[in-house]
């Protein structure tokens, strides 16, 4: 089976400094793999890299980005649209601030759908409430007509991954997405996680906490200050690590 | 009291980064220029600002010569007469036969021209008066209302302010109550009324008192509620839960703990603040509400030309416009600067 | 939202009872009993003087002159004009007018220019534009407005095409409608321009500087995530959040605009609203000083109101608030 994204060689870095330094790892489809590290490891950055939606003043120095065996650092901006949202998802660490404050979350799925497929206004409202049931929201309805700051943190969360999925794509790329949650929401989400997973959806989970890796991630690969450390399946990581930063991590979570 | 220590780098470093913004620190020389040409405004200036002279009225700005016939000389003037043209308009002639030699340190003055000649280096108004030397000395007027207002408005936005920001509760919300009614009334509507109250027959000192007065009651709303705001967010800080815990009394916790620390950061918006009402002050004198003459300020300088037709004559009656113009700008730049530099999240 | 609007009214009404009873105690404590020149005047019949007399109780105590001043505003009665010899609401009704279509072109000139400057100024943040307009922003509202006014008066003697001040052309009366718009709009072009400039400044930078904090936001780099194209993410998402806080701004901005628009009125010879404050106050006119104040105070309420409805219809954070 092809992988579905492969990134190979991948440098980026801003100014002088390298935040990301010649990182290469596949994911394969229907597999959640993790990317973790400290803060400044360079993680969170080559999300953003995927997507092509770094800040300006960082550059991909090298390196390349296949997905669906396209190139995707060669695509125009409008081509690049096109994978966001539709085949590649994105889900955020703070849901409060990733949702528009002045719009409902079903005004900004709607979006989503409006601009990636043909579906009419009603085929798109009960896509919508279908997708917000799937994550178990308990009322699909008021959640659709709500404010993000009219739900609580778990709802909103649980509202972003359905934004994120809303459009069928194959892989999703999820940050941090239970940074902010308590530890209970944390294991529902992680469930949902799994679900996607089981329906041959793809994860590229960036973390930090390797315990929430061990019971979520199918591989791991381990960053450290830009640079790869380890990588491969969890299993074999965390019962056998090489690496001495890896042991650290390990360590620092158990 | 490392809250403290850590306050003081951070003022240091604003002022740094304030030094660094070339223009800022051009405004604000330019500011010192002002006012020290306001304060030696009896020194610099060839005549007093009520000295009149009708044969002169509106009589262009005199050239200073500098070469007579080809060679360096001593700096003059022509002399300059009054005649009407034959459709009854103003001419002055310049008669090349007299000069008047420029004197300098003369009588106290930096430099003056002996009489009957006069000086008028940018022109003078319709009574003869030397707009170069009401300009000046209506500098003092214009500038010191400014920051007395300012001082004042300051004052009672820190009581009010500090008061509100500190207690909380219910005290505060009367208190921003009465802060807001003050900013939603239009304020050249309040400046007349209060203006209406102030008795004809004030002398120019009482006259000069209740537009500072006027002044700071119009502005002191908006001080107050930043300093609320400032106030409150410093109340949480550990040096005053500490300096509580000690039994240190309220009054002396906010006057020698919390408001000192809001001065530094109030310093941008007092700049703007200045800069307002120097132009209230204008608006008003301008109006004939204002300072009176023969007093000058830049204002009431500018009353002369709010007709057209004077304008169109003897343009430089504006020149104390530029003057005005200049002094805000300055303020709303160096005002501004300093906000950038006490606020990280201004920086782009 | 109702109950909020109504606390507003509420205290807005607190307000003007404030104000008009503190400019009611400033005129009469000045020296000069306004009623004395009324009486000297011959002009005057005896009747007039003394039905005024009795309307409002001049023998009475200040604080019962002061409520029957607020009665008789109830019943339509707002006082005679010394110097304009005739009962108070003749004068005022043409001149409010007046004011409003000055401020209300103004406002329409701020904002339908400012926003948009502002946001371009935003999306091309650092081009040599984007800095001229900084530059211009500060210059414009450092500029005192009457000075302004005086200096584009001056240019246009000179270079002519506008007409230099009033509101109306000596043949206002002869003209049809279309015409009389049109000769109100060429009037209203150096008085509207000059009081909307320095607002118009201050407006651009606000929303310039609003633009790019919203743009820092991520909620902004998820819109883009999602895919939608760059016109949506900026038009529907930045632009919204950016405009949203100055709404609050638009409540004092009325409180600006009236207060510039007097000066601006005296300047340009605008029969308004201000120019007629000025002229009681000189005249110590006292009921035309005390009326106008209130229908200044009368047009700002309104403002507020207005703005506040807006702003609760435009934010759904402060539509949908819990009870505190």
């Amino acid at each position: 089976m092809k992988d579905l994204l492969i990134i190979d060689n991948l440098t980026v870095s801003v100014g002088t400094k390298l935040l990301v330094n010649r990182v290469s790892f596949e994911v394969g489809q229907g597999k959640i793999v993790a990317i973790a590290g400290g803060s400044g490891s360079g993680k969170t950055t080559i999300g953003l890299s995927i997507l092509r939606l770094l800040p300006s003043a960082l550059s991909i120095e090298q390196g390349s980005i296949i997905f669906e065996g396209r190139h995707l650092l060669g695509l125009s901006r409008r081509e690049m649209q096109h994978y966001r949202g539709k085949h590649i998802g994105m889900v955020f660490q703070e849901p409060l601030s990733a949702f528009d404050p002045l719009f409902t979350i079903g005004q900004q799925m709607d979006e989503v759908l409006s601009v990636h497929t043909p579906l009419s206004g009603p085929q798109r409202y009960k896509k919508i409430l279908e997708v917000l049931s799937e994550v178990e929201l308990p009322d699909p309805l008021r959640a659709y007509r709500s404010y993000p700051h009219q739900l609580s943190g778990g709802m909103r969360q649980r509202a972003m991954v359905a934004q994120a999925i809303v459009a069928g794509p194959s892989l999703i790329i999820a940050d941090e997405p239970t940074s902010s949650l308590d530890v209970t929401l944390q294991v529902k989400i992680m469930e949902l996680f799994k679900r996607l997973r089981d329906k041959n959806m793809s994860i590229l989970l960036i973390a930090h906490d390797l315990g929430m890796i061990a019971h979520l991630a199918d591989e791991v690969i381990i960053l450290h200050q830009g640079e790869l450390v380890e990588k491969g399946e969890v299993g074999k990581i965390m019962s056998g690590p090489k690496h001495d930063y890896t042991k650290a991590l390990i360590e620092a979570f158990q | 009291m490392k809250n403290v220590v850590k306050h003081q780098s951070r003022i240091q470093l604003a002022f740094a980064s304030f030094r660094r913004n070339r223009v800022a620190m051009l405004c604000f020389w330019a500011l010192m220029v002002l006012y020290g040409m306001a304060i030696f405004a009896g020194f610099i200036c060839p005549y007093s600002y009520q000295d009149e002279n009708r044969d002169f009225s509106y009589c262009p700005p005199t050239k200073i010569e500098f070469y007579d016939q080809g060679h360096l000389s001593q700096p003059f003037i022509y002399k300059r007469s009054l005649t009407f043209n034959d459709i009854h308009r103003r001419v002055y002639v310049t008669d090349h036969a007299v000069r008047y030699p420029l004197r300098f340190f003369n009588n106290g003055r930096l430099f003056t021209v002996e009489a009957p000649g006069r000086l008028y280096i940018w022109g003078a108004d319709a009574r003869g008066r030397d707009i170069f030397s009401r300009i000046w000395y209506g500098a003092r007027i214009s500038l010191s209302i400014g920051i007395l207002g300012v001082l004042i408005s300051f004052i009672l936005g820190l009581l009010i302010g500090g008061i509100a920001g500190y207690y909380g509760g219910w005290v505060d919300s009367v208190l921003m109550r009465l802060c807001e009614m003050f900013m939603m009334v239009p304020g050249f509507y309040l400046m007349l009324a209060l203006r209406a109250a102030v008795p004809e027959n004030f002398n120019s000192v009482q006259v000069y008192a209740s537009v500072v007065i006027i002044l700071a009651l119009i502005g002191w709303a908006s001080l107050a509620r930043i300093i609320r705001g400032m106030t409150l967010s410093l109340r949480e800080r550990d040096f005053v839960l500490a300096a509580k815990s000690l039994g240190v009394p309220d009054i002396v916790i906010i006057f020698k703990h919390i408001l000192p620390q809001t001065i530094s950061f109030s310093m941008a918006t007092l700049m703007l603040t200045v800069s307002s009402y120097i132009l209230a002050e204008a608006g008003l004198s301008v109006v004939g509400l204002g300072i009176q003459d023969p007093i000058p300020s830049w204002g009431n300088l500018l009353s002369d030309a709010m007709e057209i037709v004077p304008v169109i004559f003897a343009p430089w009656i504006l020149l104390p416009g530029l003057f005005i113009f200049i002094a805000v700008m300055c303020f709303n730049v160096t005002g501004d600067a300093l906000r950038d530099a006490f606020d990280p999240m201004f920086k782009e | 939202m109702i109950k909020h609007i109504i606390q507003r009214i509420l205290s807005t009404i607190l307000l003007l009872l404030a104000v008009s009873f503190f400019t009611f105690w400033l005129i009469h404590a000045t020296p000069g009993n306004f009623f004395d020149s009324l009486r000297l005047n011959p002009q005057i019949s005896q009747s007039t003087v003394e039905h005024y007399e009795k309307l409002y109780h001049l023998n009475d105590p200040l604080l019962w002159q002061y409520f029957h001043w607020v009665i008789n505003i109830f019943h339509g009665e707002w006082g005679y004009s010394l110097y304009y010899n005739v009962p108070v609401t003749h004068v005022l009704g043409s001149r409010l007018f007046n004011t409003f279509v000055l401020s209300f072109t103004s406002l329409i000139l701020t904002w339908g220019i400012g926003i948009p400057l502002g946001i371009w100024a935003a999306l091309r943040r650092n081009h040599w534009i984007d800095r001229m307009l900084s530059v211009f922003s500060f210059a414009a509202f450092s500029t005192p407005g009457f000075f302004l006014a005086v200096l584009v008066l001056y240019a246009a003697s000179r270079w002519g095409g506008l007409p230099l001040g009033g509101m109306h052309s000596p043949n206002y009366d002869d003209m049809n409608l279309l015409d009389k718009i049109k000769d109100t709009l060429l009037h209203l072009v150096i008085p509207a321009g000059v009081l909307s400039l320095s607002s118009m400044a201050s407006l651009q930078r606000i929303m310039r500087g609003n633009m790019l904090g919203v743009l820092r936001q991520q909620y902004i780099l998820a819109a883009r995530a999602k895919g939608l194209p760059e016109g949506i993410v900026i038009y529907r998402h930045a632009l919204r959040n950016a405009f949203n806080p100055l709404v609050t701004l638009l409540g004092y901005e009325f409180a600006a605009l009236l207060s510039g628009a007097a000066l601006i009125e005296i300047v340009c010879s605008w029969p308004g609203l201000g120019s007629l404050l000025l002229t009681a106050v000189r005249a110590k006119d006292v009921y035309l000083v005390m009326s106008s104040t209130l229908m200044g105070g009368v047009l700002l309420i309104m403002g507020n109101v207005l703005a506040d409805i807006l702003l609760t219809w435009v934010d759904p954070r402060i539509r949908y608030e819990k009870r505190r």
